[in-house]
């Protein structure tokens, strides 16, 4: 059983800007139409607030601009997606702005291939390989990786030397 | 299969938590044989379970430790000091083999040979000593198989868990279980399936009535129903000695009781019936102690209720959660609909949902004491590391503490507890050389102040040198030598990331992450940290905790749409003015009713578009000794809100303690007003 | 010697009373020839008293010398009176014989003496000798009138003779212009019927027009809301797609058992893309739908007031039509008349044709009766002034030598002048 499931993976696919992207559907928790946000004053752009999820409050990241995208903007096609993710040894649940959910597609394990390390437009550590479907290549994300904290955290840091400073 | 092991794993670490803690107990006194038996149903259970979901080492561990005891309870050996050791040492030792990824290192396996090495050789020692009573207890045996040609006759009532397939148990086999250990009278009672519209095929709806005669004996029954009876309402009520299941006037008796479906047997009545057939059944003098035991397990099982998993109650706290919300989106509703009844049924909802509300606080409350019984094993051990003579004293463990908080505490609380150890308290010698007791102290103190806990703890040692921070702290690039600091603002430092002042690393602190860290987890659960080091006697730290993470009394205020809730405690009062006084003011202070208010303009200072009203609520807060101002564009009304967390995400920002959700769905952001005006007011170090 | 004084005296009563005599002769007789004749016979009694007188005194009647004297005075003073005071009647008599042959032309006027001017006879030859001048002015006159009498019964008669030609085709053109216009009139009777048609027209393609036009209105209300609804289909086919995403993340997660739902997740995912894409098209569709019925429906909002305009034009036109169908009526009868009277003008034209001729003749008799009359015809009169009046006004050639001769006196004089002045400049 666990061996078939090696063989061939399931990815979510969805779209930023033009591009195609994946993650693993392990990661994925579900995915929500837009919901009303509440942004949460003196937090960098990329955060864009909260949501409520059934009662729950989950922090909404444009992912689009972790990719040095434009930030998005909200049409009819635009998604949250909710994934799991570790983030500094622990489990979160955060919410991934993307402009249009894709599907879900199975990729055999011969067909994922590993991140061009030359010439790479994204961050190599974001990419985790590519998906070939199809005669096209999806980039495959390293999601823990989207939203780790140490962007975060080295701002915070940053911020608080500076203050000591004073 | 994973998830099984998980609950065994969770489980195995309550039971070893209750070990540990009762090991400690015995330590002082040694002759406490309820203890003993504890210790012996620990060993057992683990045991089983561990044989059961594949955790042979600790089953085959287990199994010799339970032999130990079993001696011990049996009164066949004696407990000695170099026992207790080697049982802590295993208490640990199965801690880590309950970590696959531990266990299998090359550490805990020469350690698990070490300890079984040692186990088995104390084993030898209780044969050799008590060889004899060893063959006597087959002759028990024996006994239970002379009472076995009487048999018995128990009446078991058996409600599974309607999660219990979860668990991968099959209530069915349990039953098939008990056929095989005697005869069985079985009533499956099916009233409580539901239609099939909301049949749930994952729930088990189906209880049992049995009626068991047995020639095994009640352990046996027990032994059953093991792994479940901490989450099935089980009852067994012995009906009498005497095979009364061959007695057709006993089954037809019952076949007469069973009316319906959804009755159920009075188990009383049925003795009472037995007991007039039973005049063949001798009297057993045993009957009553077994009475008595069914007594006291039954009673168990209705005293310590329950054991419900921590999860559940968390989902049952956001339910309720959800509830208050709705309640007060329908108390509004009500109220503005003017409706008498609607207003009757919402202020009925109101007070039916608090209830509630307290109901699951206080469940999901527990007495600090457990988190506090590890600590005392902490201390125990690295004073002997240290080789340091150190007493630790306890009070008010039976404080409640929202259990959230309670596990939140447990690393911040340990490092605490290392750093006075490591740090604080002297060596005995050089106690000596001070004047000072040679035993150290450590007192944890845990109390209620208003609506918040303090948990203190405070060592006699050296205390901070804030000189040699003040050094470091240059040295490092904190600060510049022509600083001046407080003796606060220098203990304060120690909180800045990246700081220690131990001269050497040990592997217990000075690892320099150490307080920063501390300071945050503290922050995380809301929670405020003081720190307090009269030089040369002794450190105190203060944490001060809210009661519980769940609820807060708040204010509800807008800014530019956005809804903020302020805590009622922080607030003193609130004043409306205007917003041009406000902006005409020097130096952003007013005057009202004559004393003077330095104050902040959210809007401003948290860069919000837009502009204010013309009326301003200008609400005035605590902050440490004095009140300041903050400005928001309206109020909307005092709220009991639930508190949840902002995330991991948001675990850096300063400002936002958390969020609620608010009755029309929108999320209400938690203000901490100090965070804010630390931040606005530039004082980094306060 | 006493004889002598008396004598002188008597002579001088005598001679003295001859003016007194001559006075009270002008006071009775005044301008009649009597006072002449009377004075001189006074004379002559004057002359015989003197004479008898001396004679008386000397007593010798010397009678016979007395006799012829006397004779001789009286026949001189007859001749006096014949010569002077009956001449003027001659010259009357003259000029009647004059007129009695027609001849009114002036003659020399005959100036009279300062005493027979004073007589009556005189004045009487003055008057009648102005009455000739005045009745010869108005026979010339006459005869002139006369002779442009001819002159214009000429020129009527050719005129005349013009009128009836042209008022003959005048005729003919009116005949001609009655017959168009009758044309005309029955045309503008048809327009008017076809006007009248053309408004029934408009009227009922309005209506038309104004009924299409709210169908389009309902058509794209109808398109709207089914763009709407395509708009919910298209949301709920996006929901069902997420849902069905969701389903799918749920499958993978409960492993083998999802499969199937896995599956199933999957075909609704597929359905629902089919549907959003189905709903896309069913959208654009109904979008462009909308856009056409919205622009045809601008359109036949525009149309409408045009029509109505039309309708409108059309019925003014019929209108006018009507009344321009009256008027050429009246213009056609108009014409009509006009025909006939000029018809009845040629006819009149012929008749004044015949008159004028008639005319023509009257002159030249009258013309011919008036040439008996002679008098100092006006033409000569002015033949000869102009001729005065024309040298005056001619460059005669001596005129234009001095002239010019004195150009070139004025001339050389100044080329002198000229040179001198050049030979001053060049010595």
């Amino acid at each position: 059983m666990e061996e078939q499931e090696k063989s061939a993976q399931n990815f979510l696919t969805f779209r930023l800007g033009d591009e195609k992207f994946a993650a693993n559907l392990d990661k994925a928790l579900n995915i929500l139409e837009m919901l009303p946000i509440t942004k949460v004053p003196q937090s960098p752009e990329y955060m864009k607030g909260v949501i409520n999820r059934r009662g729950e409050i989950i922090p909404i990241i444009d992912i689009r601009m972790k990719f040095g995208m434009e930030p998005i903007v909200v049409s009819k096609r635009t998604v949250i997606i909710i994934f799991r993710v570790e983030i500094q040894g622990e489990t979160a649940d955060v919410g991934a702005m993307v402009d249009e959910p894709g599907t879900v597609i199975e990729v055999s394990e011969a067909d994922i291939t590993p991140p061009p390390s030359i010439g790479a437009k994204y961050k190599s550590e974001l990419v985790k390989g590519m998906l070939k479907v199809d005669n096209d290549f999806i980039m495959l994300l390293e999601i823990d990786k989207v939203f780790s904290l140490d962007e975060l955290v080295e701002i915070n840091q940053n911020k608080e030397t500076a203050e000591r400073g004073k | 299969m994973d998830n099984f092991r998980l609950k065994f794993i969770e489980e195995a670490t309550d039971l070893i938590n209750a070990l540990e803690n009762s090991l400690l107990s015995l330590e002082i006194n040694n002759q406490n044989s309820d203890l003993i038996n504890e210790i012996f149903r620990i060993m057992h259970s683990l045991k089983g379970g561990g044989a059961m979901f594949g955790f042979e080492t600790i089953s085959e561990f287990t199994h010799n430790m339970e032999n130990i005891y079993d001696e011990i309870r049996n009164k066949k050996a004696k407990i000695t000091q170099e026992l207790l050791s080697i049982t802590l040492s295993s208490v640990d030792h199965l801690r880590n083999l309950l970590d696959d990824n531990l266990a299998s290192t090359p550490e805990v396996i020469s350690n698990n040979k070490i300890l079984s090495e040692r186990l088995i050789k104390e084993i030898n020692k209780t044969d050799k000593s008590q060889k004899f009573d060893e063959k006597t207890e087959p002759q028990n045996e024996k006994d239970s198989l002379s009472e076995i040609k009487k048999g018995e006759t128990y009446y078991i009532f058996f409600k599974p868990n309607a999660e219990i397939f979860a668990n991968g148990t099959n209530p069915l086999f349990l039953v098939d279980e008990l056929n095989s250990i005697g005869k069985t009278l079985i009533f499956a009672r099916t009233h409580e399936i539901p239609e099939l519209d909301n049949f749930d095929p994952t729930r088990c709806y189906t209880y049992w009535e049995i009626f068991l005669q047995t020639e095994s004996g009640l352990n046996a029954i027990e032994d059953v129903f093991m792994f479940v009876e901490d989450d099935s309402m089980t009852e067994i009520t012995k009906i009498g000695d005497g095979t009364f299941l061959n007695d057709i006037k006993f089954t037809s008796m019952i076949e007469e009781l069973n009316i319906a479906d959804d009755s159920h047997f009075d188990a009383a009545q049925i003795k009472v019936f037995a007991e007039s057939l039973s005049t063949v059944v001798d009297k057993n003098t045993n009957d009553l102690s077994v009475k008595d035991k069914i007594n006291k397990f039954t009673k168990e099982a209705v005293i310590s209720g329950i054991r419900v998993a921590s999860e559940k109650i968390d989902q049952y706290m956001n339910l309720v959660s959800e509830l208050v919300t709705t309640q007060a989106a329908f108390k509004l509703v009500s109220e503005k609909s003017g409706n008498a009844e609607l207003i009757e049924l919402a202020e009925n909802f109101e007070h039916i949902s608090n209830q509630l509300r307290d109901n699951v606080l206080s469940m999901s409350l527990i007495p600090i004491e457990n988190t506090v019984v590890r600590f005392k094993r902490l201390v125990r051990d690295l004073s002997v590391e240290f080789n340091k003579n150190i007493i630790f004293i306890t009070e008010g463990t039976e404080t409640e503490i929202d259990k959230t908080l309670a596990q939140a505490l447990t690393d911040p609380l340990m490092h605490i507890l290392r750093n006075s150890i490591d740090h604080g308290i002297e060596t005995i010698e050089e106690r000596m050389k001070l004047g000072k007791p040679a035993q150290g102290k450590i007192i944890f103190k845990a109390y209620y102040s208003g609506s918040r806990v303090f948990i203190e703890v405070e060592d006699d040692g050296q205390g901070i040198d804030t000189d040699k921070v003040r050094k470091k702290a240059i040295e490092k690039g904190f600060i510049d030598s022509a600083t001046q600091l407080t003796e606060k603002e220098a203990l304060n430092i120690i909180f800045l990331p990246g700081f220690s002042t131990a001269d050497k690393v040990t592997d217990i602190s000075g690892r320099g992450v150490g307080m920063d860290v501390l300071k945050r987890k503290i922050a995380d659960i809301r929670g405020e940290i003081e720190i307090s080091s009269p030089r040369g006697k002794g450190t105190k730290i203060i944490i001060k905790l809210p009661l519980t993470l769940s609820i807060l009394e708040g204010l509800l205020v807008i800014i530019n749409d956005t809804p903020y809730i302020i805590p009622l405690s922080s607030i003193y009062r609130i004043v409306e003015q205007k917003i041009d006084d406000l902006k005409k003011s020097y130096n952003n202070i007013v005057a009202i009713n004559g004393i003077q208010y330095p104050f902040y303009l959210l809007r401003e200072e948290l860069e919000m578009p837009g502009d204010y009203p013309e009326e301003v609520q200008f609400i005035i807060v605590k902050y440490e000794h004095t009140h300041i101002g903050l400005v928001f564009d309206k109020i909307e009304g005092e709220y009991q809100v639930v508190l949840k967390p902002l995330g991991k995400m948001y675990r850096n920002h300063e400002i936002i303690s958390g969020a609620s959700i608010l009755g029309n769905g929108t999320i209400a952001l938690i203000l901490d007003t100090n965070k804010v005006i630390d931040k606005f007011s530039n004082k980094a170090f306060v | 010697m006493g004889n002598y004084i008396d004598f002188i005296i008597y002579l001088i009563v005598l001679l003295g009373s001859i003016p007194l005599v001559r006075m009270l002769l002008l006071l009775f007789f005044k301008k009649s020839v009597l006072k002449n004749i009377g004075f001189i016979f006074y004379l002559i009694i004057v002359f015989a008293a003197i004479l008898g007188r001396i004679s008386a005194n000397t007593g010798t009647v010397h009678l016979l010398w007395q006799a012829p004297l006397t004779a001789v005075l009286l026949t001189a003073a007859f001749i006096y009176v014949d010569r002077i005071n009956l001449a003027p009647v001659r010259r009357v008599k003259h000029e009647l014989d004059k007129i009695k042959t027609g001849d009114f032309s002036e003659s020399n006027k005959f100036v009279f003496s300062r005493q027979s001017t004073q007589t009556e006879i005189a004045e009487m030859y003055e008057a009648m000798q102005e009455m000739k001048t005045k009745i010869g002015s108005v026979l010339s006159e006459i005869s002139e009138l006369s002779a442009s009498i001819f002159q214009t019964g000429e020129d009527i008669s050719k005129e005349a003779q013009n009128i009836t030609h042209l008022a003959k085709e005048q005729s003919a053109s009116i005949s001609e212009v009655y017959l168009a216009i009758k044309e005309v009139a029955n045309l503008i009777a048809e327009n008017t019927d076809k006007a009248d048609k053309a408004e029934k027209i408009a009227k009922k393609s309005t209506v038309k027009i104004e009924v299409s036009n709210k169908n389009v209105k309902k058509a794209m209300d109808s398109l709207q809301d089914i763009a709407k609804k395509v708009n919910v289909i298209g949301e709920i086919s996006f929901r069902t797609k997420i849902l069905s995403l969701n389903a799918d993340i749920e499958a993978a997660k409960a492993g083998e058992n999802g499969k199937g739902f896995q599956v199933v997740a999957a075909e609704i995912r597929k359905l629902s893309e089919h549907s959003r894409a189905a709903s896309e098209v069913v959208e654009k569709i109904s979008q462009e739908s909308i856009n056409m019925a919205l622009r045809t429906g601008r359109i036949a909002e525009q149309v409408v007031p045009d029509i109505k305009e039309t309708s409108d034009l059309v019925k003014e036109i019929y209108s006018g039509n009507k009344e321009q169908n009256v008027q050429a009526e009246l213009i056609k009868s108009s014409v009509h008349l006009i025909d006939n009277t000029s018809h009845k003008f040629t006819d009149l034209s012929l008749i004044m044709s015949d008159k004028t001729a008639y005319l023509s003749d009257f002159s030249t008799k009258m013309m011919n009766e008036i040439s008996f009359f002679s008098f100092i015809s006006q033409q000569n009169l002015t033949d000869n002034s102009e001729n005065i009046i024309q040298n005056p006004l001619s460059f005669s050639p001596k005129s234009i030598y001095i002239t010019v001769s004195h150009y070139l006196k004025s001339n050389s004089f100044k080329m002198i002048k000229n040179n001198e002045l050049k030979t001053k400049t060049n010595g």
